[in-house]
């Protein structure tokens, strides 16, 4: 049943410069009430005649399915699992906006196929000319989670080796303006952000592995705060781990008083400063709590983490009351 | 050993009609859900037909024990009156102990409320009820589910294209294996959109005239709205009375072919097939009826007749399309097709593939489905075919309780 899964590879396009390094020297303050990803030189993995009728997120998806597979030397591929709350938006708004503005005519077939949710999974499946389990979550703030216990239950059902798993989700200007009318995003208080971050799991311990994933849950309205306390329990107890033994809590949360009520040995980081708010934003929180599990210190220096041993980090965001994602990380012996 | 997994409860709401009697009592009388457009503000109106659920969103809030002046999207609706269906027929269990999950498949969320909502954006991007857009999400629709059930369990949504429900059913039925969960209500909604009628049709994939699914003279399909919804439920947990049937097969793979067409020979369907029979622990000779993914695409039906003819052989089992009933109704066609499957296995009957004449000649002109209701059949498997775009292929096999 329950067996370890360890992160073996991973790419991270974000608003940070965490493609081409763990984290860059610098780190990037929110201006407004927008981050937006630094990407990277596109040409490096995607043909140019492809590139170019892709939109942002399918490039940032591809890329960074790219290196985390080079990343992780090119395992043979068993399930690609995709998360993304807002999908495809750019190509959604081109085909509604020329629907609306022609009155359903003069339209062109481009974006509308790649206007649908899993378009990012079936293209790698493509390029990587993958029959593999294919899936695509799409719900809301847990759509990352729901693709980790995907995987997770795959393991367990000894259906796979190696899994590819993302969180993507990208910023568009209308999408922006919409979410500052429904006052989401606002400069100062509420930063929105947008990234890709995509890992290669494995059953097995590499050279190359980053953390062991020891857990992952998701709750949906929870009736009070002592049944999270008990749920991120209960994840804690099945790595035979208890809430001290956790170092850092890295949390989505404005309010923090549940994580620091429970995790009185933890430091606490708030990892949005880095990437915004976004759904799949624990995506970007669980490939900088890898990194750092594995020792890059610009990391640690970025998230401002003063203790020196780092072994089981716990992800904690809550969306609203309505969506918890728990995430647990452990350093692995290299 | 791990858990069997039953079926206690099926919902349904489609073109031909708004739950599982009236479905079942539709396909007995041949009578087909396509039709002229009646209800879909589009520009399209009179120039080829869809498979519209015959009320519009007033009707279907008073179906669904809603006040009509809520702010709602047509998908939730839809979701909300069949997955309440399926709930009662499962004799109404009660769901807030965290151990019921719901499922969720669908295409474009709340696109119906969006477009409207867009109109007005694009003239001035303050204007327009910016409330809308909150019920945009694929999530929004499974949530409201989640909520008019009271289920507190983990809830989630799938958008595999036309696969997205078949996935919500195997998803449902892994957790209850690995027992994070007792019971789930599972399967997929969608409701037609200006959006989705032009990307069908600028793909050249729309049916002018009522679709021939498997037939050799086939030009298409006809896009379909409705939801459909079972509940599985766990060995244990299930009670004797309730248990309608059985899960025991499924599968998912990638076609890894085309962003939206078929590979020719089928591969990511016969590999959909073959690893639900593979889970099913059964031999293709076992399956008494395959109901078929069968769009009335000139692509599908050959690639999926391929497939078939691969996995099968000579000895291809009774097949037919529901579609020319209910049309293609996307994210929601892989529960609206799994409550056919248990109504079949229930009732002893095979569906009739409406409008078929000509075999498909590529296909050896061998390949006949059925062409009227079959009752008194001996049914104890099932096979159900949900591909959709994206390379996504599912497969999900019924078996009768006897």
């Amino acid at each position: 049943m329950k067996k370890n899964i360890y992160i073996n590879g991973l790419g991270n396009i974000s608003p940070q410069e965490t493609f081409y390094q763990a984290m860059g020297e610098t780190v990037v303050k929110a201006e407004g009430a927008f981050m937006t990803c630094q990407e990277p030189n596109y040409k490096e993995f995607i043909q140019k005649k492809l590139l170019r009728r892709m939109s942002r997120i399918v490039r940032m998806g591809l890329a960074t399915a790219h290196k985390a597979l080079e990343d992780a030397s090119h395992p043979p591929l068993d399930a690609i699992i995709s998360g993304t709350a807002w999908g495809c938006v750019k190509d959604t708004e081109k085909f509604l906006e020329t629907i609306i503005e022609h009155n359903e005519a003069y339209l062109t077939p481009t974006a509308f196929v790649q206007s649908t949710h899993n378009t990012v999974a079936g293209q790698i499946a493509l390029l990587q000319h993958c029959n593999c389990y294919n899936m695509s979550y799409v719900q809301g703030n847990v759509s990352f989670e729901s693709a980790l216990i995907d995987a997770m239950l795959l393991f367990y059902d000894n259906k796979a080796s190696n899994i590819l798993v993302n969180g993507i989700d990208e910023q568009t200007e209308k999408l922006g303006i919409l979410l500052e009318r429904l006052q989401c995003a606002k400069a100062g208080e509420r930063v929105m952000g947008e990234g890709a971050a995509c890992f290669i799991l494995g059953a097995e311990q590499t050279s190359n592995t980053y953390a062991q994933l020891t857990g992952a849950t998701m709750l949906y309205r929870p009736k009070d705060k002592t049944s999270v306390k008990e749920s991120i329990q209960r994840i804690l107890e099945e790595a035979n781990l208890d809430a001290q033994a956790i170092d850092l809590v890295l949390t989505g949360n404005q309010d923090q008083s549940l994580e620091k009520e429970l995790c009185t040995n933890a430091e606490f980081s708030s990892y949005k400063k880095l990437c915004g708010e976004y759904p799949t934003s624990t995506a970007f929180a669980t490939a900088i709590a890898a990194q750092l599990l594995k020792g890059d210190p610009s990391t640690k220096k970025a998230l401002e983490i003063n203790k020196k041993d780092v072994q089981h980090i716990l992800i904690y965001n809550n969306h609203q009351d309505v969506n918890h994602s728990i995430v647990l990380l452990s350093k692995v012996d290299n | 050993m791990s858990k069997r997994i039953f079926i206690t409860g099926i919902g349904v709401i489609s073109a031909i009609g708004k739950n599982a009697s009236e479905t079942l009592s539709s396909i007995k009388t041949a009578s087909s859900g396509v039709g002229e457009i009646q209800y879909l503000q589009t520009v399209h109106k009179g120039k080829f037909p869809l498979c519209e659920v015959k009320y519009d969103n007033t009707q279907l809030c008073e179906l669904a024990n809603i006040d009509p002046k809520t702010r709602i999207t047509r998908t939730s609706l839809l979701g909300i009156i069949a997955a309440q269906e399926a709930w009662r027929s499962a004799g109404s269990p009660v769901l807030g102990d965290g151990r019921t999950g719901v499922f969720s498949g669908n295409t474009v969320g709340g696109m119906d409320k969006t477009e409207h909502f867009y109109a007005d954006f694009m003239q001035d991007a303050q204007s327009g009820d910016i409330k809308t857009m909150l019920s945009h999400e694929c999530a929004e629709s499974t949530e409201r589910i989640a909520d008019s059930l009271g289920a507190t369990g983990m809830v989630s949504t799938i958008s595999t294209a036309c696969s997205s429900a078949a996935n919500t059913i195997m998803l449902g039925a892994r957790m209850i294996k690995h027992g994070l969960l007792d019971r789930a209500i599972v399967g997929g909604v969608d409701a037609l959109t200006k959006f989705t009628v032009n990307g069908f049709n600028v793909l050249q994939i729309l049916d002018e005239e009522y679709s021939q699914p498997f037939d050799e003279n086939r030009r298409g399909l006809n896009l379909g709205e409705g939801a459909g919804f079972i509940v599985l439920e766990a060995e244990g947990i299930a009670k004797e009375e309730h248990i309608l049937a059985e899960l025991v097969g499924y599968a998912n793979s990638n076609d890894a072919f085309h962003q939206t067409a078929s590979s020719p020979d089928g591969t990511g369907a016969f590999l959909a097939m073959k690893g639900a029979l593979d889970v099913a622990q059964i031999e293709p000779s076992q399956i008494d009826y395959i109901n078929v993914h069968g769009t009335g695409t000139p692509n599908n039906d050959l690639s999926e007749g391929f497939a078939m003819q691969r996995l099968f052989g000579e000895n291809i089992p009774k097949f037919s399309s529901t579609k020319a009933f209910t049309g293609h109704t996307l994210g929601a066609s892989g529960g609206v097709e799994a409550v056919l499957s248990v109504l079949a296995l229930q009732n002893k009957i095979i569906y009739p593939n409406l409008r078929f004449k000509t075999p498909i000649a590529a296909l050896g002109g061998k390949m006949i489905p059925e062409t009227a209701l079959l009752e008194n059949q001996d049914l104890t498997y099932i096979l159900s075919n949900s591909f959709g775009f994206g390379g996504n292929t599912s497969s999900l096999v019924f078996k009768a309780y006897k």
